[in-house]
């Protein structure tokens, strides 16, 4: 019996000496990989950057910056048929093993989105077991490797400047900023595309972003900042176009997340209402065997800012100001509609779900030429816009005198 | 003294849902989803029916013969031959399904966590673990059924409750998108996973009242439904028609939380209560197996079974399912009706064939004892 | 020199230290001292006494007469130091010494009975036939009185033995609550809860047990609340104890514990009085060892592990969050480390990004991998904790200064330790000290060891095997029939007011089901005046 226990015992301490802990990993062998890129390479190929944290550069004093003197992060790339494997080529040059769980953000350049499908580029991503979901996917207009190599003393890296931005506009209602899920849910269901938001790499003084106007951003020179511009539109996995700031605001309307404000014109200047909530209601009606949309729109506002003569004490003037506000919801949820549908045909408001959810028999028999026939979806938009308050002082100060 | 424990009710139906939402917890919305899509959530509703058949037979039979468990009733009612034929293939049965079971732990931990380690490693340890257990006998597993019970419960609500903001009603909508028979069909699947509660029917003599077995099975099998609803539900809630791609959706269901940046990477809560249910549900078969082992072979005492019992698994687990597709298509496909074989239709057929001889010869038979006596009441 | 190198050599041909020859002596064995009787002749009893014990120096052997029964000899034998000489004066030598006033003379009765029904003051008196109960009274400090021409001999009680007075509890301090302590005399001690529970069903037997120490054991009680088979099961244990001392009670609780190779305490132990009062209330069994002041009591179930007497006097609100904390610093002690260890190591993605960043920060440096970084603290916070219970007042402040400073500070700047694992050693550390009972925390901290390792090796399987492995165990305890993991299994829905919190005085209507088994029921139900119920 006690031989028994101790030849037991000693089979498995033995045990203990011989097992390889195959799957144990020390913290400091493994790389964080922060943002990842794919762009175009040579001869067909994808090209993977991954971007990758110096945890040297983490000051021990738990600062958001990095330390003085020592590069926040490291850049590599490779190339390969698929992106898998770009980064098994990746293993050659990398001196530690990539740890995809802390991955902010993925970037497609705008050729390769333009020329592959997303759905083949972003398989890898939704098989993998440390990649989450809840990382940002922006379409790159400038070259990547300007995009990764910023100098960003707010940040520690480029991607998590990227991912603050995109966070903030989340918040904020800006721009139509979308995670990973989003993207992955846009391609899946059956005629819907996803949108995604842009980036690009302005440089030097006073240059404006393609979307915008340059009366609308200055940019000391001279300087490199990374700017959300635009919103990038998708059809059959591939970048069909882009939506300028007044379409990705129509969008961010129908999708019920607009947020910061709206200039409504009033006598020979502006009146800015600041946005507290957006609310959108998409239904469906049938006319004459068709399917058609409706779009009502509800948001809460403020009186921001007026420079205008507009006194704000009557109730009168309220009203004009919701009704002008109301006209350029219109406005920009027309020119999004117009420049999606029409344009490029691409269902990015989600109106297939609608039609799927409200009426099956009708959409199994129209689903197959649904996006031919984006062009001549009647869709009608009703806006209304209230506006409660007007901060601290009622009267502008123009009107003192 | 085959067994000399007692068990209360509570701690059966404890194990009860650990033998059945072990697995199906985390499998179910992916295996039922592939058929019903985003329907899944009526299936653990429809399955009621299964376990409720299986406590209908087993709970007459034993209130017909309390005392005695399954294996005691097959020679009761089909004679001692007949007995032991058929407890023969109970206890194949026995052992292929633990170690299926055994086989969805290792692939879910290799797929989800650490998938270098070879996979033999798991199983071991594994069956070391539920050695120790059956080992110490049905009052063992029954304690750490129900004092583990509460923190797989609260766990799986705060996921449930967590993951709140994930949820989109519209991802229910068009319900019965299909029809009724693709939900039928994705029925399969669960329900025979709930008649898994069958295995109580080797537990029943540990009871102090044998003879309202049925109706603990019953409740077990409420409980089992509701928490399966939740679970379907929140799965799709979420994930909507995503749900069917998904290889282990509560899992990834966990993952997703993300509340106020600070409780994220919920995945380790998943892993808790994943580990503790699939220990208790193998440790519940294992000592079914071993239980009907020595019952089938009149011994004395199961325990000198267990080491060699679980070598035997070990060796079982090991050389079976290489590869994942062939696990999942045998859940969805093969499982359901062969559980459902050994749980409802034989069962049913001894209740038949039981009733048939009490027509047929009216003397009663009422005998009182443990499988540990191995009494053999006189059919007559 | 020459003495030096005598390794092979060690018979000594001189005597030992004092200088005298050593007496060849005999030791005595209790069973040969019963034969020998006392015997009328007072100068042989005494002489085979000056035998045994003559050689000890604070044997005192007084002669002397009885006045009122015409200079009868007799003689006391006693231990100094170990009686009330004071009292031996007075109670004993004055009155049959000097002041025999007796009204009328005896004559013709039996000297014996004279001396002690009317002569002798003192309280106890105790009949000796033989010189092992002679010796077992005289080593105890009783006053032997040998008479001449008597057979038997009298035992004195007049105890007095050098002891501390009853203090404060330096182990198990309370903020709330009596401070009193057990002290190293039994008779302080079974007095001490007497006082708190004057029934006359409180019952304290007691027991000698161990052949050299004679140790007296009193097993209390009290009747009617208590199972009697328990009593029986107890007194059957101890009395089969065969040993030669009984220092502590640590040697009784190991001799009859139900498991003895479970590293989880299975007997509780206490040095405050009011927690055995409680435990005696709720139908348990105190057992007193002289000659220290820790006092066992059984049947203990996990949760009484975790649970103080101060729970019960303070505010309940705050002792259940209190308790609930403790239940987590239970876990805290045993896990931590280890889970630190396994989700490092194995399951990095667990943890939120911001922290992993400044965790891979921060093992830059370090040349250990986790787990030996984790075993080396550990290792070094134990030695800490165990040179700073062993050093002096005056030293210990200065090396706990220096321990603290070169463990934290100057271990992590020299990276030789990460800041994350010097944290959680300490929060480990903190929360096994949390719980009531120091040798609870003692087994936690053992265990941790080996789950570290299986931490390390099979990551939070390993972790979580180990976990239930412990589990398991502790299912399988039994303290004295009670089971070790009551009330939550088997389940004893009753038990809940009692375990994670503590319900209000006037809720816990019952006892603990396995332990007082009939007699549960400790106030009736629902008495509790509430304002517009009863007015």
């Amino acid at each position: 019996m006690l031989f028994r226990l101790l030849a037991l015992s000693l089979a498995l301490v033995l045990m203990l000496f011989t097992g390889g802990c195959w799957d144990q990993r020390e913290v400091e062998t493994l790389g964080l990989v922060d943002g990842m890129a794919l762009e175009r390479g040579a001869h067909g190929q994808i090209k993977v950057t991954l971007q990758i944290l110096n945890s040297r550069a983490i000051s021990h004093s738990a600062g958001a910056g990095p330390v003085q003197g020592i590069k926040a992060y490291q850049n590599f790339s490779a190339q390969g048929q698929t992106v898998d494997h770009a980064l098994t080529m990746l293993n050659r040059i990398i001196p530690r093993r990539p740890f995809y769980s802390s991955l902010r953000l993925v970037v497609v350049s705008e050729d390769l989105a333009r020329e592959r499908d997303l759905r083949e580029l972003l398989d890898f991503l939704t098989r993998s077991r440390e990649v989450r979901r809840n990382a940002w996917f922006v379409v790159s207009r400038s070259p990547i490797s300007r995009l990764f190599d910023e100098n960003t003393p707010l940040s520690m890296t480029p991607s998590s400047q990227v991912e603050a931005i995109m966070h903030k506009s989340e918040l904020s209602g800006f721009y139509a900023v979308t995670p990973l899920s989003d993207v992955i849910k846009g391609v899946a269901a059956q005629g819907s595309s996803p949108v995604a938001a842009g980036l690009v790499v302005i440089r030097s003084a006073f240059q404006a972003p393609p979307d915008m106007e340059a009366r609308h951003v200055m940019l000391p020179e001279p300087f490199q900042s990374i700017v959300l511009s635009g919103a990038a539109v998708f059809r059959e996995g591939h970048l069909a176009g882009w939506l300028n700031e007044e379409e990705s605001n129509g969008l961010l309307w129908v999708q019920g997340k607009r947020g910061g404000a709206i200039e409504v014109p009033t006598g020979n200047s502006m009146t800015s209402l600041n946005l507290l909530h957006s609310r959108a209601a998409v239904k469906m009606g049938k006319t004459g065997g068709q399917p058609s949309i409706f779009v009502r729109i509800d948001a809460e506002t403020v009186v921001g800012e007026t420079d205008s003569t507009i006194t704000l004490t009557k109730d009168t003037d309220y009203t004009e100001l919701e009704q002008g506000a109301g006209r350029i919801v219109q406005k920009e949820v027309g020119a999004a509609l117009s420049k999606a549908l029409a344009g490029y045909r691409s269902d990015i408001f989600g109106f297939s779900q609608v039609v799927h959810r409200s009426d099956p028999k009708l959409w199994k028999t129209i689903k197959d030429t649904w996006s031919d026939q984006l062009p001549q979806l009647p869709v009608s938009v009703e806006a209304h816009v209230k506006v409660t308050t007007s901060g601290l002082t009622s009267k502008p100060l123009l009107d003192l005198h | 003294m085959l067994e000399g424990g007692r068990i209360s009710e509570a701690e059966l139906i404890a194990m009860m849902m650990y033998t059945v939402m072990g697995t199906a917890f985390f499998f179910l919305p992916a295996v039922a989803a592939a058929f019903a899509g985003r329907d899944v959530w009526l299936t653990p509703i429809l399955a009621v029916v299964a376990g409720f058949l299986v406590a209908l037979f087993t709970g007459y039979l034993s209130s017909r013969f309390s005392g005695f468990n399954f294996f005691n009733w097959t020679e009761i009612i089909l004679g001692k031959t007949g007995g032991k034929i058929l407890q023969f293939f109970y206890v194949l049965w026995f052992l292929h399904v633990t170690s299926i079971i055994v086989n969805e732990f290792v692939y879910f931990v290799r797929i989800a966590f650490m998938p270098v380690t070879p996979p033999l490693v798991f199983s071991i340890l594994l069956l070391i673990l539920t050695g120790v257990a059956v080992y110490g006998g049905v009052e063992m597993i029954g304690r750490l059924a129900i004092v583990y019970l509460p923190v797989s419960i609260v766990i799986s609500m705060g996921i449930t409750l967590m993951a709140a903001g994930l949820y989109d009603f519209a991802n229910l909508t068009p319900i019965l998108e299909r029809g009724i028979a693709p939900v039928l069909a994705g029925t399969f699947p669960p329900a025979g996973w709930r008649s898994e509660i069958f295995l109580g029917a080797m537990f029943f003599p540990f009871l102090k009242r044998p003879e309202k077995a049925g109706w603990v099975l019953f409740r077990a099998d409420l409980w089992i439904g509701f928490l399966l609803l939740v679970d379907a539900l929140s799965v799709t809630l979420a994930f909507g028609d995503e749900a069917a791609r998904l290889t282990l959706p509560v899992y990834s269901l966990a993952r997703e939380i993300n509340l106020m940046h600070f409780f994220q990477h919920m995945e380790a809560l998943v892993l808790i209560m994943w580990f503790a249910g699939i220990f208790v549900k193998v440790a519940a078969w294992e000592y079914a197996t071993m239980l009907g082992m020595a019952q089938w072979l009149n011994l004395k005492s199961y325990r000198p079974l267990v080491l060699p019992g679980s070598l035997l698994l070990a060796a079982v687990t090991n050389y079976d399912m290489p590869n994942v597709a062939i696990l999942t298509h045998f859940l969805a496909s093969v499982t359901p009706f062969d559980l459902m074989l050994f749980t409802i239709v034989l069962p049913g057929i001894l209740v038949v064939l039981s009733l048939v001889r009490k027509s047929l010869n009216p003397r009663r038979v009422k005998r009182k004892g443990f499988p540990g006596k191995n009494v053999v009441a006189d059919p007559g | 020199m020459s003495g030096f190198f005598r390794f092979g050599k060690t018979r000594d041909k001189e005597g030992p230290v004092s200088g005298s020859p050593p007496e060849e002596r005999p030791d005595f064995r209790e069973d040969e001292l019963a034969r020998v009787p006392v015997v009328r002749d007072l100068d042989q009893n005494l002489a085979r006494l000056r035998e045994i014990i003559g050689a000890s120096y604070d044997a005192v052997f007084r002669r002397f007469r009885v006045a009122l029964l015409d200079g009868l000899p007799c003689a006391i034998i006693f231990l100094d130091n170990m009686v009330n000489t004071a009292d031996v004066q007075d109670t004993v030598l004055r009155p049959l010494m000097f002041e025999s006033t007796l009204a009328g003379h005896p004559g013709g009765r039996d000297p014996l009975q004279v001396i002690r029904d009317y002569l002798l003051g003192v309280p106890e008196t105790m009949a000796i036939r033989n010189l092992a109960e002679l010796f077992t009274y005289l080593m105890s400090g009783c006053v032997i009185l040998m008479i001449q021409g008597e057979e038997m001999a009298l035992a004195l009680s007049l105890k007095a033995y050098p002891q501390r007075p009853v203090g404060t509890s330096e182990i198990e301090p309370a903020v709330r609550g009596p401070r009193e302590a057990f002290t190293e005399n039994i008779a302080v001690n079974t007095s001490l809860v007497r006082k708190r529970l004057k029934t006359p069903n409180l019952t304290a037997e007691s027991l000698t047990l161990g052949t050299v120490s004679r140790t007296t054991v009193v097993v209390m009680y009290v009747r009617g609340l208590v199972d009697p088979k328990l009593v029986a099961e107890v007194k059957k244990r101890l009395t089969r104890i065969k040993i030669d001392a009984i220092l502590e009670s640590g040697y009784l609780e190991e001799l009859i514990q139900d498991n003895p190779y479970s590293p989880f305490p299975q007997l509780g132990n206490t040095e405050r009085p009011d927690r055995i009062a409680a435990a005696l209330l709720e139908g348990r069994v105190a057992l007193f060892t002289d000659g220290t002041p820790t006092v066992l009591w059984l049947p203990v179930r996990f949760t009484d592990l975790i649970q103080v007497p101060e729970d019960y006097y303070q505010n309940y609100y705050f002792a259940s969050a209190i308790r609930i904390l403790r239940f987590f610093a239970f876990w805290m002690a045993i896990a931590l480390p280890s889970f630190y260890i396994a989700v490092i190591t194995y399951h990095q993605e667990m943890i939120p990004t911001r922290i992993f960043e400044s965790i891979a920060a921060s093992r830059e440096g370090i040349p250990f991998p986790t787990v030996v970084e984790a075993l080396l603290l550990e290792a070094a916070t134990e030695m800490l904790r165990e040179a700073g219970i062993r050093l002096p007042v005056l030293v210990g402040q200065a090396v706990s200064i220096v321990g603290a400073l070169i463990l934290g500070q100057v271990a992590v700047t020299a990276s030789l330790v990460s800041p994350q694992m010097v944290i959680v050693v300490a929060l480990a550390l903190m929360a096994s000290f949390m719980l009531p009972t120091y040798n609870t925390g003692l087994t936690l901290r053992l265990l941790r060891f080996p789950l570290m390792i299986m931490a390390a090796l099979w990551g939070l399987f390993g972790l979580m095997g180990g976990l239930f492995l412990i589990l398991m165990h502790m299912l399988s305890l039994r303290s004295f029939g009670a089971a070790y993991y009551g009330p939550f299994a088997p389940f004893e829905p009753s038990g809940m007011k009692d375990t994670f919190v503590r319900a209000p005085w006037w809720a816990m209507t019952l006892r603990p089901r396995q332990i007082a088994k009939e007699n549960v029921r400790r106030q009736q139900p629902d008495w509790l005046a509430r304002p517009g119920r009863d007015n």
